[in-house]
């Protein structure tokens, strides 16, 4: 069976690979393929640096985000690849898991209150409108009550705070 | 109050607005020999606050000028959009690697006069005239900047809430500095609840543009 697990040096995404190991040790054929996405740098960045500083940057970057994954499959005799790529993170995962003919996706998230969600959709949902591939996503942390409540209650009380000054 | 709460709005702006700066002055720094790369970074950043803050001052000195705060207003709005919205990036840029001291510190001063041109006007807006404040938010800000920059960019990926709430500090001293035009100012002198729905407009319509252009790039 062979599994794609996006990373991106959290935690969270972590729990993809923690999943797939569990699945190795219960008896299945897992082979794993560790992707890490890294979204373009920014025009102005290129405009003031080299290729050849730019691509050391982001294999420095690419390593650190994979090191944790590769480490635990490693050490767990899970057979596995290490995959870097650019772009949108939602559009090469997708298009990684169709050119690595994948069988399904295993992707950690964290866990964030909806009003977030509102403003920042995760990259798993946006994986899943782009594929038919099956994706299977684990939560990992917990919303705390600052995230949920303190800071919508926070920006209210800091406009109110604000407009009193006014 | 005031003081402090334009120094806060401050130095949100300049640790928002940073991140590029912060990666330019790594990559600038990065083929020094490591005993340069310190000395690159730290004149570096000396002077570009000094062209940052002397920019900013000559701003400040432009918004007095009738129409300008209306338009950097509007300017600021379209930045907190474009912060919030992300950049698509893929530029193919090419120089050539500073491999001296002086040329690594030439690029991050050049850099970050150009790159720091939206910070520039979001700091004279939020500054109410005061060259303190300028001043006092660089001092703070910037070396949280180029020497917190890993941990700024860790936190906003564990509390991604916070970039929307600097956007949203973005935004809501755009809509202070277009409130803040004599004209406007002038004309809705009595008119409160007008100044609050602007505020209430300008702000939830760059948090709601952001965010559906976001959910357009992540769905179509």
């Amino acid at each position: 069976m062979k599994l794609l697990i996006p990373v991106d040096g959290s935690r969270a995404a972590l729990a993809a690979v923690d999943h797939v190991l569990a699945l190795h040790r219960a008896g299945v054929d897992v082979q794993a393929v560790v992707l890490h996405v890294q979204p373009r740098m920014s025009r102005h960045i290129a405009q003031f640096s080299s290729r050849s500083s730019r691509a050391a940057l982001r294999a420095e970057r690419s390593a650190n985000a994979l090191a944790p994954a590769i480490e635990a499959l490693t050490r767990a005799k899970t057979p596995f690849v290490a995959l870097t790529d650019l772009g949108a993170p939602a559009a090469r995962i997708a298009a990684v898991a169709t050119r690595e003919a994948v069988d399904e996706i295993v992707m950690g998230v964290g866990r964030h209150p909806q009003w977030l969600r509102w403003l920042n959709p995760s990259i798993a949902q946006g994986v899943m409108a782009r594929t038919d591939i099956p994706v299977t996503v684990l939560a990992r942390g917990h919303v705390g009550a600052l995230q949920r409540y303190g800071v919508p209650a926070g920006i209210v009380g800091l406009a109110a705070a604000l407009w009193a000054v006014e | 109050m005031d003081f402090l709460a334009a120094l806060g709005a401050i130095v949100v702006i300049d640790l928002v607005l940073a991140g590029d700066n912060a990666i330019v002055i790594a990559l600038a720094a990065r083929n020094l020999p490591k005993a340069l790369q310190r000395r690159a970074i730290v004149w570096g950043t000396v002077g570009a606050v000094v062209v940052r803050a002397s920019l900013t001052v000559c701003v400040l000195w432009l918004l007095q000028i009738p129409g300008l705060l209306l338009a950097g207003g509007i300017l600021l709005v379209w930045i907190a959009y474009r912060l919030l919205a992300g950049d698509e990036g893929g530029g193919k840029g090419e120089v050539k690697p500073a491999t001296g001291f002086w040329s690594a510190m030439r690029t991050i001063v050049v850099a970050d006069a150009v790159m720091g041109m939206d910070n520039v006007l979001a700091v004279a807006g939020a500054a109410h005239g005061s060259v303190l404040l300028v001043v006092l938010g660089l001092i703070i800000s910037i070396p949280i900047v180029v020497w917190g920059s890993t941990l700024i960019i860790r936190w906003i990926e564990r509390f991604p809430g916070l970039l929307f709430i600097g956007g949203a500090v973005l935004a809501w001293t755009a809509a202070k500095m277009i409130l803040g035009e004599p004209l406007v100012e002038e004309w809705l002198a009595h008119q409160p609840a007008l100044r609050a729905a602007i505020y209430v407009l300008v702000i939830g319509g760059v948090l709601a543009a952001a965010a559906l252009r976001k959910r357009k790039e992540l769905f179509e």
